[in-house]
Formats: structure tokens, C-alpha cells, sequence
């Protein structure tokens, strides 16, 4: 085989592989974002009736679904005919974020209601990240705005409002430019 | 001075394989077979090839109902790989000059 073949093949086979699959990652937008809607919620409503000490307990609820999004990545990753780097690259990035909010939600005794600013901030650079890997304006656009109510949230005296900013910061900075991914088609 | 090409890499079909495989994480067969236009015989052949080489990571597997095969490179294959480009160039650069 001569050498300029073996050149012509290898950029070919380059070209080939540059598949732009990334309408599946929206899936983990749209988990992660209605779950925190959920657990945002149930903790408001279980504050107001049961008290405290219970409602707390709700945030549980995220440590199953951490363990849910690990049993889905591997299933989806099995589903897919290619896994690509930027999959794998990803997944990292919030591998590394997930360890950052379970460090904060550790420490909340000390941070108090600021651990919920805290969280919005580390999930707002993983979603610019994400944005930034993938090319996706959305997720920059939403990491932006959480920034933002993250930046308002510090300076609230009530935790209603912390909380209140917090679902906002998701639902349009996290969910909302998830639907769109989900919504967007796959160059294949 | 030419460098010697990896004979394993120097083929069609494995160069094709092994060039998709270093762009992705992991790969399908039916995906692999797509790409390089190659029969599943050939394709079985080649990988197996690739694999008894210790350049590629295959793994089989159920995807419901029906079998799998996926393909990883390893970092014995990137590295053949990679060495491979290098000697590619030094043969083009010594006929350009």
C-alpha cells in the first residue's frame, strides 16, 4: 500500500468517526432537573407540615438518583453503536461536579442555606463546560443565567427565597436548555 | 533513513479499523462495518487480527436479545498507531525534499 493511500484512509476514517451524537445528553438535563424540582418541592411542603429534622431527610432522594444516572449511563452507553470521546469526557466533568455537591451537602451544617447557592454555582461551571464541549449555546446561555440567581441568592435573608432562586436557576438555566438538546437531531 | 511500517497496521482494512477506533471512546461492530464499507467476515477476520495483537479490546455482549460486539482500542493500539503516523510521515518528508 502506498503511503499517500495509507494518508488518503486515515483521514477518511477521521471524517467518518466525527459523528455529532449528542441529543442524549439531554436526557441527564431533564432527569437532574425535575428531580431537584421534586426534592425542592417535597422539602418545602414536608418543612411547613412535619417540621425540619424530617424534610431534610428528603435530599436522600439525590444520592438515589445519582445512583440511578450511573445504572442509565452504562445501559445508554450499551444502547448506543458509538460512545464518544466527548461522552466519556463529560461524564467526568460531572462525575467530578456530583463529588462537589455531595462535599457541600456535608458541610451544610457549617454553610447553612448558603450550601443552596453554593450547588448552583458548581452545577452552573459543569454546565458551561458542557456547553463549551459540545457546542451548545444553550448551556452557556443557562450556565450564565444561574450564575446570576446564584449571585442574587447569597444576599437573600430568607430560605424561601434561596429556594425559590435555586428551582429558577434549574428550570431555566438547566432544564429548560435540556428539552432543547432533546429536541434538537443528531447528525449521523 | 525509512523507518519499518507496522505490517499489522499497513493493511486497507485494519488501518481503517484501528483510524475510526482512535476517534471514539468505543464502537460497535455494526457501526465499524458501516463505516469501512467491509464485509462482517473480513471485518471479523481483521479484528480478530487486531485483537490477538493486543491493539483492540473486544468485548461481546447481549443487547437484548441479540449479541454485540464492541471494540476499544487499547493503549497498545494508540501507541502502534501513533508510532505508525510517525513513520508515514518520515517517508512522506524524505520524498518531498
Amino acid at each position: 500500500m502506498e503511503t499517500e493511500k495509507s494518508l488518503q484512509i486515515i483521514e477518511d476514517m477521521i471524517n467518518a468517526s466525527k459523528t455529532n451524537y449528542k441529543r442524549h445528553h439531554g436526557i441527564y438535563f431533564l432527569f437532574w432537573g425535575y428531580l431537584s424540582i421534586i426534592v425542592v418541592s417535597l422539602f418545602m411542603i414536608l418543612k411547613n407540615t412535619v417540621g425540619m429534622p424530617v424534610a431534610n431527610y428528603v435530599w436522600g432522594l439525590f444520592f438515589l438518583g445519582f445512583v440511578f444516572n450511573i445504572y442509565q449511563m452504562r445501559r445508554s452507553a450499551r444502547e448506543r453503536p458509538v460512545v464518544s470521546k466527548i461522552d466519556k469526557m463529560v461524564a467526568k466533568v460531572w462525575l467530578g461536579v456530583s463529588i462537589g455537591i455531595a462535599t457541600l451537602f456535608g458541610a451544610s451544617p457549617v454553610l447553612g442555606w448558603m450550601m443552596l447557592p453554593l450547588v448552583l454555582v458548581v452545577i452552573a461551571i459543569a454546565t458551561y463546560i458542557h456547553g463549551a464541549i459540545l457546542s451548545y449555546k444553550p448551556f452557556i446561555f443557562g450556565s450564565i443565567l444561574m450564575f446570576i440567581l446564584a449571585s442574587i441568592s447569597f444576599y437573600m435573608p430568607s430560605i424561601d427565597v434561596v429556594l425559590g432562586l435555586f428551582v429558577a436557576g434549574i428550570v431555566l438555566g438547566y432544564l429548560l436548555p435540556g428539552h432543547m438538546l432533546r429536541n434538537e437531531k443528531d447528525d449521523v | 533513513m525509512f523507518k519499518s511500517l507496522d505490517p499489522l497496521l499497513h493493511s486497507q482494512l485494519r488501518l481503517a479499523v484501528m483510524s475510526l477506533l482512535m476517534n471514539v471512546e468505543q464502537a460497535e461492530f455494526v457501526w465499524i462495518k458501516e463505516k469501512t464499507g467491509a464485509t462482517a467476515g473480513n471485518l471479523s477476520v481483521q479484528l480478530d487480527k487486531l485483537s490477538k495483537a493486543k491493539y483492540l479490546e473486544i468485548n461481546k455482549k447481549f443487547k437484548g436479545k441479540y449479541p454485540q460486539t464492541l471494540c476499544k482500542i487499547t493503549k497498545t493500539g494508540e501507541k502502534a498507531f501513533a508510532e505508525y503516523v510517525k513513520s508515514l510521515k518520515n517517508y512522506i518528508d524524505i520524498k518531498t525534499d
